[in-house]
C-alpha cells in the first residue's frame, strides 16, 4: 500500500519526477565517474610510486684521492675504496631501510662438471654441419656473444634460452662456429671478419688509416687468426653485436649491400638495436650474417691490434679459454637483502638463502645449473676460488677472470694490479650447497641485464678469500643501501652530506627520477580529488533537491497520514519508496553512463602515468568501483531522507498539521 | 455512558503564555451531534485535536470508553476509533476521490477490491457521482471535496467523528448538506459527532452546544 501510494505520487507528478530523474542521473554519472576515476587514480599513482625505489652507495669525493691523481679519480670514483666509517654513517641513517655489502670474485669448477653439458652441444654441432644454418646460428651466436657485458650477457641468455637453456654461456666447437656463419660455406677456413670503425667516420683517423681503401669499405682480414682455431677444441669468445643493416649510417648500408643479407656486427649490441636484430636474425637465420670481432671499450682498428693495445682475437680466446668454467662468486652476509631477491626477481627455489649467521663453506647455487650438473641441496661442490676481482666499471663481468694486461683501460688496470699485487694463488675449496636460487622471470627475453647469470654462486661473507691481515678494499659498487621511501633522497642527503664530506665521501643516490615525477603524481591525485569533491558537492545538492521535492514537499500528506493513524514507519515508507525507486533507476542509468563516459579514462590515466614514470603502469576503472559509488549514492540518499524523516516522525501529528496549514 | 470524555484537560503550545485548553472536563455521548462554538483563538481546534489523539494533554486525560487513550497505541486509536474531518479538507492531492476514501480502508487491511467497493458506496451516500470519484481533489468543488472528506472519515468505521469547521469554506447550500449528513449519522446510526463551528446557524442545528472561551469550555445548550 505504501508502495502504491508512493508510485502514484511519482507517476502523477511526471514533470517533477522526470526532472528529478534527469538531475539524479546526470549527477550520478558525474559523481560515479569522478569517484571511480579518483579511486583509480589513487590506486594507479600508488602503484606507480611503487615502481620507485631510491638507493645508492657512497662515492669518494675528489679530495680524497690525491694519491691516485694519475688515474683521474674524479672520473672514476667508483674505483676508490670506501672506509668502514663511511659505510657505518650511512647505515645509521633513519632513512635507510636496509643496506648490504657484497663482494664478488671469480671461481671455477673442475672440468668434470661440464661433460654433461658439453656432450649434447657437441653432437648438435657435428651432426649436420653445413646444413644447420638456422639452429647453428643460435648456437654460434650464443657462443660468440659470451657474457662480456651486461647487455651481451642478456642476449646470451636469450639465445641460450632458445637453444641450450642454462648452458654455460659460451662454449663452442669450431665446427659449430663455422656452421653458424652463412657466408662461410664450410670450405677451407677463410672466415673473413670484417671490421670498420663507425665512430671515426668523421675523424681524421678514418681517412688516414691505410686500411681504409674507400669510404665505408673498411675491412680487415682476420682469417689468419681464425686459421689458428683448432677444430675440436673448446673456445670461449667474448664479443658484442649490433646489426649493421639497421644502422642509419650509410657506410654500414654500403657494406651490407656487398652481401645478400643484412649483417650482424658482433662488435656492438645495444639494447635499442641489438635485441631486436637478434630476434629478427633468429626468426630468419639464413638471411643474416655475422661480421667482425672487437675488443672492449673502444672500436678496434687493425692498428690497435698491431700495436697490441688490444688483445688479438687469438689471445683473447686463449686467455679466456683457460678459465672457461667460471663462477661468479658473490660473498654476501645477507642474501635476502640483495635488491633482486627483495624484489622477488630472484628467489630461493629449494633449501634456504644464506643468512648473516652463515659462515664457512656453505653456498647457494642456481637451480638450473645444479640440475644440469646433477647437484642437489646437501651435495658438496668444489670451486677454485681466486681473489681476482670481477669488478669493472661497477658492473660484474663474470667471464673476464684473468684480465689481460694492456687490454683493460687504465683505471681498471689499477684495480687489477692492486689485487694481483697481493700475489694470491687460486685455491680449491669445497662448499656444501644449502640452497638453490632461481630466476622468477622465466621468459629470457624479459630478463633484465642485471639478472644474476646462472653461474652465480652465493657464499658467506667470511668466505671471501682474502689473506689475513691484507687490507680488503671495499669498493663502492659492493656497498649499497635502499631508502625507506623514494622521496627521502633529499632528506638523507642533507642529513649525511656534512659527515660524509668530512670523511671524504659523498652520497650517490638514484631515486629513479622520483623527485621529478613526484610533483606530477601529486598533481594527478589532487586534480582527481578536486573533480571528485566538486561532484560530491553537486551530488549532495541534487540529493537535497530530491529529498526536498519528494519528502519535505510531501509533509502535508505525511501529516494527514499520521493524523489518520498511519504508523510512522508506514508513513515514512509511503514517501521513501518512490524516491528510492526513482533514485535507484537514476543511479543505474548514471552508472551505465559513467561506464561509457569513462571507458577510456583508465587507459588515459595509465598512459599519463606511463609517460610520467616511464614504467608500464596499468589502470582500469573497475565495475565494482563504479557499483560501489552507485551504492554509496543510494546510502547517502537514505541518510538524507532518514534525517528529514526522523525530524518529522518525532513530532506529534497536531504539530505537523499546524505546521502545514 | 460517555463514548469519549475529557478530564481536567489542560494543553499549552510551546512558548505560549497561557494554555490553549484550560482544565476542561466534559463527556460526549453516542447518538448526539455536538457543536463547539467560540471566538477565533479560543482553543476549539486544540480541544478537537486532543480528542482526536493528535497529541496528549499536559494535564488531565482523554478517556475513550472509560480508558485513558494515553495508555494505548495512539496510531491505532486514530486509525480505528475516531475519524477526523479537517477544516481545509486535507485530501491527498495526488489521489483521486475514490483513492482518498480507499486509503483508511486499506490502512486497516481491507483488500483493494473490497475497499473500492465500499468507498464507492460511501461516496455515493454523500452524493458523489462515479465520474467525480475519478477526479483529483483539485478538480472538485469545495462542497464536493468536503463530502469526499466526510466519506473518508466514515470509511474507517469509527463511531466518533470530529469535524473542525467542516462548513467553514462552504456556501449555504453545501453547509446544509454537510450538516444534514452529520446529523443523520448521529441520529440514525448512533455516531458521536462533534463539530467545531463559528456559524451560529450550524450550531442551531445540533443537539448540544458548548462554548469555548480562552481555553475554558462551558455548556451553552
Ligand atoms: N502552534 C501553536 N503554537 C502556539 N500557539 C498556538 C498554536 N496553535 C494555536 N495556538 C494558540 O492557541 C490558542 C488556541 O488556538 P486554536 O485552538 O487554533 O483556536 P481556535 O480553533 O478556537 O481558533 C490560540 O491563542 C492560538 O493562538
Ligand atoms: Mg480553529
Amino acid at each position: 500500500m505504501e508502495a502504491k501510494f508512493s508510485l502514484r505520487v511519482l507517476l502523477r507528478s511526471p514533470i517533477k519526477t522526470f526532472v528529478t530523474f534527469l538531475l539524479l542521473t546526470a549527477v550520478s554519472a558525474a559523481f560515479v565517474g569522478r569517484g571511480a576515476e579518483f579511486v583509480t587514480t589513487l590506486r594507479a599513482v600508488g602503484s606507480a610510486e611503487g615502481y620507485y625505489e631510491a638507493g645508492g652507495t657512497v662515492r669518494a669525493t675528489q679530495e680524497n684521492y690525491e694519491s691516485y691523481e694519475l688515474y683521474s679519480p674524479e672520473f672514476f670514483p667508483e674505483f676508490m675504496p670506501l672506509t668502514q666509517e663511511a659505510v657505518d654513517a650511512v647505515r645509521s641513517s633513519k632513512y635507510v631501510e636496509r643496506s648490504e655489502i657484497r663482494r664478488t670474485a671469480g671461481g671455477r669448477t673442475s672440468d668434470e662438471y661440464f661433460d654433461v653439458v658439453e656432450q649434447p652441444l657437441y653432437e648438435a654441432a657435428t651432426n649436420g654441419s653445413g646444413e644447420l644454418l638456422g639452429d647453428d646460428l643460435r648456437g654460434c651466436a650464443a657462443a660468440l656473444i659470451a657474457s662480456c657485458t651486461d647487455v651481451s650477457r642478456e642476449t646470451v641468455k636469450h639465445l641460450n634460452g632458445v637453444e641450450t637453456p642454462g648452458h654455460l654461456d659460451a662454449e663452442i666447437r669450431v665446427e659449430e662456429l663455422v656452421a653458424g656463419m652463412p657466408q662461410w660455406n664450410g670450405e677451407g677456413r677463410e672466415l673473413v671478419l670484417k671490421s670498420f670503425a663507425r665512430g671515426w667516420k668523421e675523424s681524421e683517423t678514418w681517412f688516414s688509416d691505410p686500411e681504409v681503401s674507400e669510404w665505408g669499405k673498411y675491412s680487415v682480414d682476420n682469417s689468419a687468426i681464425v686459421d689458428q682455431i683448432v677444430p675440436g677444441h673448446r673456445y670461449f669468445l667474448v664479443v658484442e653485436a649490433e646489426s649493421i643493416g639497421q644502422r642509419p649510417a650509410s657506410d654500414e648500408r654500403k657494406l651490407s649491400t656487398k652481401v645478400d643479407y643484412p649483417l650482424i656486427d658482433l662488435t656492438r649490441l645495444e639494447e635499442e638495436h641489438g635485441t631486436d636484430d637478434w630476434r629478427a636474425a633468429l626468426a630468419d637465420p639464413e638471411k643474416y650474417g655475422l661480421v667482425r670481432f672487437k675488443g672492449d671499450n673502444s672500436y678496434p682498428s687493425t692498428r690497435d691490434i698491431k700495436d697490441k693495445q688490444l688483445v688479438s682475437v687469438e689471445t683473447y680466446m686463449e686467455r679466456l679459454n683457460f678459465n672457461a668454467h667460471t663462477q661468479e662468486l658473490v660473498y654476501t652476509g645477507d642474501m635476502a637483502g640483495l635488491v633482486r631477491f627483495r624484489d622477488g626477481k630472484e628467489y630461493i627455489a629449494e633449501g634456504r638463502a644464506l643468512e648473516p649467521s652463515d659462515s664457512g663453506n656453505v653456498c647457494v647455487v642456481n637451480a638450473l645449473w645444479a640440475q644440469q650438473n646433477g647437484f642437489a641441496v646437501g651435495d658438496s661442490v668444489e670451486f677454485t676460488v681466486s681473489a681476482d676481482t670481477m669488478m669493472h666499471s661497477g658492473k660484474l663481468f663474470a667471464r673476464r677472470l684473468p684480465v689481460v694486461d694492456g687490454y683493460m683501460p687504465d683505471i681498471a688496470f689499477l684495480e687489477i694490479q692492486a689485487y694481483s699485487d697481493l700475489g694470491l694463488e687460486p685455491v680449491k675449496e669445497t662448499f656444501e650447497i644449502v640452497g638453490l636460487w632461481a630466476d622468477s622471470i622465466t621468459s629470457l627475453r624479459e630478463r633484465d641485464p642485471y639478472a644474476y647469470p646462472i653461474n652465480t654462486v652465493f657464499l658467506p661473507e667470511d668466505a671471501y678469500p682474502w689473506p689475513d691481515g691484507a687490507e680488503q678494499p671495499l669498493m663502492p659498487s659492493t656497498f649499497s643501501f635502499t631508502l625507506k621511501h623514494p622521496g627521502d633522497a633529499e632528506k638523507i642527503e642533507s642529513e649525511l652530506s656534512q659527515t660524509l664530506a668530512e670523511l671524504g665521501y659523498g652520497l650517490a643516490i638514484d631515486d629513479m627520477g622520483y623527485a621529478e615525477t613526484r610533483h606530477s603524481l601529486e598533481m594527478m591525485k589532487t586534480s582527481a580529488l578536486v573533480g571528485f569533491a566538486a561532484m560530491s558537492g553537486a551530488l549532495m545538492l541534487a540529493l537535497a533537491v530530491a529529498v526536498y521535492l519528494f519528502i519535505t514537499r510531501r509533509k502535508q500528506d505525511y501529516a494527514v497520514m499520521r493524523a489518520m493513524g498511519t504508523s510512522v514507519r508506514r508513513a515514512n515508507m509511503s514517501l521513501l519508496t518512490g524516491l528510492l525507486i526513482l533514485a535507484a533507476a537514476a543511479v543505474c542509468v548514471g552508472c551505465a553512463a559513467a561506464t561509457v563516459i569513462t571507458r577510456d579514462a583508465g587507459a588515459e590515466l595509465a598512459a599519463r602515468l606511463t609517460e610520467i614514470t616511464g614504467e608500464d603502469v596499468r589502470a582500469t576503472l573497475s565495475y565494482p568501483t563504479v557499483c560501489a559509488f552507485g551504492a554509496g549514492e543510494i546510502v547517502l540518499l537514505m541518510l538524507f531522507a532518514a534525517l528529514g524523516l526522523r525530524r518529522v516522525g518525532r513530532k506529534p501529528p497536531l504539530e505537523l498539521l499546524q505546521g502545514e496549514k | 455512558m460517555a463514548v469519549i470524555s475529557l478530564k481536567n484537560v489542560t494543553y499549552s503550545y510551546k512558548g505560549a503564555a497561557k494554555p490553549a485548553v484550560n482544565s476542561v472536563s466534559c463527556d460526549f455521548e453516542a447518538g448526539t451531534l455536538y457543536a463547539v462554538v467560540g471566538p477565533s483563538g479560543s482553543g476549539k481546534s486544540t480541544l478537537l485535536a486532543l480528542l482526536a489523539g493528535l497529541d496528549l494533554p499536559d494535564e488531565g486525560e482523554v478517556l475513550f470508553g472509560g480508558e485513558s487513550i494515553a495508555a494505548h497505541d495512539l496510531d491505532l486509536y486514530r486509525r480505528e476509533y475516531i475519524s477526523m474531518i479537517f477544516q481545509a479538507f486535507r485530501l491527498f492531492p495526488l489521489l483521486t476521490a475514490l483513492e482518498n476514501v480507499c486509503y483508511p480502508l486499506e490502512l486497516v487491511g481491507v483488500k483493494s477490491a473490497e475497499a473500492k467497493r465500499r468507498a464507492r458506496e460511501l461516496l455515493a451516500s454523500v452524493g458523489i457521482t462515479e465520474e467525480e470519484m475519478r477526479r483529483f481533489p483539485a478538480n472538485l468543488s469545495g462542497g464536493q471535496q468536503q463530502r469526499v472528506a466526510i466519506a473518508r472519515a466514515l470509511a474507517s468505521g469509527a463511531k466518533v467523528i470530529l469535524a473542525d469547521e467542516p462548513t467553514g469554506n462552504l456556501d449555504v447550500e453545501n453547509t446544509q448538506t454537510v450538516i444534514d449528513i452529520l446529523a443523520s449519522l448521529a441520529d440514525e446510526q448512533d455516531y458521536c459527532v462533534i463539530v467545531v463551528t463559528h456559524d451560529a446557524e450550524v450550531a442551531d442545528m445540533t443537539d448540544v452546544v458548548y462554548r469555548m472561551k480562552d481555553g475554558v469550555l462551558t455548556r451553552e445548550r
